[in-house]
């Protein structure tokens, strides 16, 4: 990590729970012992999650500094659809002024989150005023009111057009990872400027082309794992941080346990093989232009 | 009980939505559904375009090459760009990108008409729809869903909708009715087209009204050329083949006034032109079904040769 600040080797995503799935589901992560749970402005949940943790923590004994937030900077959602209400040079933008759009909703996410400062703020897309947004973003990390500072959904193209005029490189790079998409140019690019990769929808839904897949199938009989937790072997191996999303106690605990073994190098190319490029969430449905 | 009717209910309401949009026939009164479920994904080639585009691409079956004809009627080229830009994760790397140029396309705006307009706001992010309204997507939204249940929401009265599902059979018996109609359909065409852009003499310089539109066009295919080399897709701009019967209405310099100046924007850039408007080939009145739409069987024959040049 550039600033040596160390992340958690795995995260707990949180879209779409809410309320008391929410409530169950950081209890069981905290208890297990994840350290790491991601949210967004865009999934309009945090503030389950701020409740859920303000629960939870003190019950196992812990304080906010015992945890890791990870939060987004992005537009608006309505039924799940992008408004553009923000960050467009649009008609429909409701506001902007980027800079007060990020203040706006970096303030709205501690209020919901209940805390004075995230560990890891993220650009959500890259929005064409990405530059001015994360202008902001230095401001908040010299501030202090932010440990990390980041990019979502960035792919190496972008993230040469942001680093092109930042006086702070971005740090983490988080976007969807997983064996049928494994975007080794963005991963490579990462790794050579110090970007740490964490990895959205890394199980895929476990759809399909996952759960048949001979490969992982083969795998998860020699290691006596189960499919999941070879995926998110997988992604520890590769040096990228996994953020699988569940609100099943017991998934949730299966996910973590994945420290007591280990892929060999024939094994990681073997599920890199896997690669078709396949995208779960189409980036410019959500960032015109991407 | 009331929670097995409801539950009845919406099984039905759900079953008869997933039958309707399947619909071949709904699919073409509706070409924008194909934006809104199962488009797919790693397409190797795909056009944009209008009228013509949608009826004149037909894709033979090529193993291995995935495609897709994402062409709307009455499209303008800032839509296509919209399109290409919204859905362009849906595109292999290295796709190829068919961009064909209809004979007034320079004399298109952003400006729709409000029943297009509509149309759009069921499958593009509003920040691409000009004077788009958050307030009423969602119900533009639940057209995609519930289509059955939204189209007088959406599309306006029954009578409307009768207007669009009888637009089709309509043209096609007006066309086996009357003998000439290629050369019909080439002045009636050429007379609408006057009438839209307001232009009196086809031989003149562009009108005031025609040159905005060009020069907003020309930053359009200017934006088109830019996105394709920043994800290093292949983009062939084809001027579509038109019948003879309509290529003998337009004088000499149409080319030179209305499309050229939106051609030197790509060859500027570096990419490929291809010109079926000087060529005589596929021109032929035999060949089309009207003035500017091609016949299947030469549809099929016009995309192969694109997609072999490209």
């Amino acid at each position: 990590m550039m600033n040596d600040f160390s992340i958690p080797p795995i995260g707990l995503g949180t879209f779409p729970l809410r309320g008391e799935q929410m409530n169950l589901a950081v209890a069981s992560a905290l208890s297990c012992g994840y350290r790491l749970f991601d949210t967004a402005y865009g999934y309009e949940n945090d503030d389950s999650l701020g409740i859920a943790l303000s629960e939870a923590l003190p019950a196992i004994g812990m304080t906010r500094k015992d945890i890791f937030l990870t939060s987004k900077i992005g537009d608006k959602l309505l039924n799940g659809a992008p408004t553009g209400s923000f960050f467009y040079d649009s008609p429909s933008c409701l506001n902007r002024n980027v800079e007060d759009v990020v203040k706006m909703q970096m303030e709205s996410t501690l209020n919901h989150l209940k805390t004075d400062y995230v560990d890891i703020l993220l650009i959500h897309y890259p929005y064409p005023t990405h530059k001015r947004i994360w202008k902001v973003f230095e401001k908040f990390y010299q501030e202090g009111m932010v440990k990390v500072i980041g990019v979502s959904n960035y792919r190496k193209r972008h993230l040469m057009d942001l680093m092109e005029d930042c006086s702070i490189s971005p740090m983490v790079n988080q976007y969807e990872h997983h064996p049928l998409n494994t975007k080794k140019e963005v991963l490579e690019y990462c790794k050579l400027n110090h970007i740490v990769v964490e990895a959205s929808s890394p199980l895929l839904l476990m759809q399909q082309p996952i759960t048949e897949s001979p490969v992982l199938k083969s795998l998860s009989l020699k290691y006596g794992k189960s499919i999941s937790q070879i995926i998110l072997r997988w992604n520890i191996q590769l040096g990228i941080i996994p953020i699988p999303k569940s609100g099943n106690p017991k998934r949730i605990k299966e996910n973590l346990s994945v420290f007591d073994f280990a892929l060999t190098d024939d094994e990681i190319k073997s599920i890199d093989g896997m690669n078709e490029n396949y995208i779960n969430l189409p980036e410019s449905l959500y960032c015109p232009g991407y | 009980m009331r929670i097995i009717a409801l539950l009845k209910e919406k099984g039905v309401t759900f079953f008869l939505n997933q039958v309707f949009r399947k619909l071949s026939f709904f699919r073409e009164v509706f070409p924008e559904l194909k934006f809104c479920s199962n488009i797919s994904q790693h397409v190797n080639v795909v056009n944009l375009g209008s009228t013509a585009a949608l009826h004149n691409f037909a894709y033979p079956s090529i193993a291995k090459i995935r495609y897709d004809n994402w062409a709307l009627p009455v499209q303008s080229l800032y839509y296509d760009w919209a399109i290409l830009s919204q859905y362009g994760s849906f595109l292999e790397e290295n796709a190829t990108i068919v961009l064909p140029l209809c004979p007034f396309d320079a004399c298109t705006t952003d400006k729709t008409s409000e029943l297009i307009r509509k149309r759009y706001n069921t499958f593009l992010h509003p920040v691409i729809i000009p004077c788009s309204d958050n307030l009423d997507r969602s119900k533009y939204l639940r057209f995609n869903e519930h289509p059955i249940f939204y189209i007088k929401e959406v599309y306006g009265t029954k009578k409307m909708l009768f207007k669009i599902c009888l637009e089709r059979p309509l043209s096609w018996a007006v066309r086996h009715i009357k003998g000439d109609y290629i050369h019909k359909d080439a002045i009636s065409r050429i007379h609408d087209w006057k009438k839209q852009f307001d232009i009196v003499d086809l031989n003149a310089p562009l009108s005031n009204e025609c040159s905005k539109s060009m020069q907003f066009n020309q930053i359009i295919m200017k934006k088109i050329c830019d996105f394709c080399k920043n994800h290093d897709f292949n983009l062939g701009v084809v001027l579509l083949p038109v019948s003879q019967s309509l290529r003998s209405q337009f004088p000499s310099n149409f080319q030179e006034n209305y499309i050229t100046p939106l051609l030197e924007i790509v060859k500027n850039e570096g990419f490929a032109i291809m010109d079926y408007w000087e060529t005589n080939k596929f021109a032929e009145d035999a060949n089309f079904r009207d003035a500017i739409n091609l016949k299947r069987e030469y549809a099929e024959a016009f995309t192969k040769e694109i997609i072999t040049k490209l």
